[in-house]
């Protein structure tokens, strides 16, 4: 039995979207993608790492202009912050104090998965890391770096790697609400309430913040932090600082750029919250 | 022929992780720049446009990004195939340059 090459056109078509479907419905697109992350990892890992120094080499080569002037401002930063630690020290004393007081144990602020990243999707915001369902991590567990920023959430989980849907990354779903602090990085205070704004990714590591009131001034540099009704993050992550304000007559609501805290070049390890 | 889908197969491996763990370091404004795309562009052009090589490394790139992806299986494939039949429709019909093959 001979086709013409335009029936056989159509059969290669057919034969190709059904398998395709039947590797995304029955879920064996996971296994075969799992198969490869495996014996990848190490490549990847190295990559990684190769990446990193490179980029660290470029980066200082290329910096070491402004670099002076970045130490006199480290310095002058160096300063505020560890006046703020002394005062903050006393309220931890104090605070100790207290917990012991009323007996609460709040020593386990979270269970942890330490992980490294090895890989990044190409067009959109999702990283892998290197752990999965066997080490305990689930679906929406939010990933935060060790200094407490938030970094986004898990999207999908292999046996030994997730992936992870950044805080930047554009889906609906992905929108969360947070917390404008009357606080400004350099860390001075403003005498404004905090306020709560939905912050919503725009892909490429852009976030912005929606929702915010007319009446609230925002200034360039004030800290934002997840909300209690962020839902699946806990409340008090850092998230980023204020990068640019846009006001317009039209909208009942102002929006905000967020210069996200976190730099996926920077970050050596991630933490997974399993429990928080 | 099998060979050189043989070498393609570890060439678009190599380049698919590179893209996925290097390329990220050397983004601007977010974006990097798709290595994978360009050598199956370059391989499309100058491929002489009824050879099938330029087809079957779209489809490896294309199935080792999908590996990679977050999107659903078989998106990158697809693109990729579109991609290199449209170059191989545009050189066939409307543009002659030298290709490896007849230098």
């Amino acid at each position: 039995m001979r086709f013409s090459i335009g029936k056989r056109i159509i059969i290669i078509v057919a034969l190709v979207i059904l398998i395709f479907l039947s590797l995304n419905l029955t879920g064996f697109s996971k296994e075969v993608r799992e198969f490869f992350y495996n014996f990848s990892s190490p490549i990847q890992r190295n990559f990684w790492q190769a990446g990193n120094k490179v980029s660290n080499f470029f980066e200082s080569i290329f910096n070491a202009q402004n670099l002076n002037k970045e130490n006199y401002e480290l310095k002058n930063k160096n300063q505020e912050l560890l006046g703020k630690i002394v005062l903050l020290q006393e309220l931890k004393d104090e605070n100790k104090t207290l917990r012991q007081a009323l007996e609460i144990n709040l020593q386990k602020e979270f269970k942890l998965v330490f992980s490294e990243i090895i890989g990044k999707d190409i067009g959109e915001d999702f990283i892998l890391i290197n752990k999965g369902s066997a080490d305990g991590i689930s679906e929406k567990m939010p990933v935060i770096t060790s200094e407490k920023v938030l970094v986004g959430k898990i999207s999908q989980v292999y046996n030994n790697f997730s992936k992870v849907m950044l805080i930047s990354h554009k889906d609906e779903e992905n929108s969360f609400y947070v917390k404008i602090q009357s606080i400004l990085n350099s860390g001075q205070e403003k005498d404004e309430i905090s306020i709560k704004a939905k912050g919503k990714g725009k892909g490429g590591y852009k976030l912005f913040l929606e929702m915010i009131p007319k009446d609230r001034e925002i200034l360039e540099g004030e800290i934002v932090v997840t909300d209690i009704l962020s839902g699946i993050f806990p409340k008090g992550l850092l998230v980023g600082e204020i990068r640019k304000v846009e006001k317009s007559d039209i909208e009942p609501f102002q929006t905000a750029e967020v210069s996200i805290f976190f730099d996926i070049k920077e970050i050596d390890h991630l933490f997974v919250l399993t429990e928080y | 022929m099998l060979k050189k889908i043989l070498f393609l197969i570890i060439v678009f491996y190599i380049l698919t992780l590179f893209q996925t763990s290097f390329m990220p370091f050397f983004d601007i404004n977010g974006l990097t720049i798709n290595l994978v795309l360009v050598l199956v562009i370059l391989i499309n052009l100058f491929e002489v446009p009824e050879k099938k090589i330029g087809l079957w490394s779209a489809f490896m790139a294309g199935f080792f990004l999908d590996v990679w992806s977050s999107m659903p299986f078989g998106i990158e494939i697809l693109i990729f195939v579109l991609v290199a039949v449209f170059i191989k429709f545009i050189l066939k019909k409307y543009v002659q340059i030298p290709t490896f093959e007849k230098v």
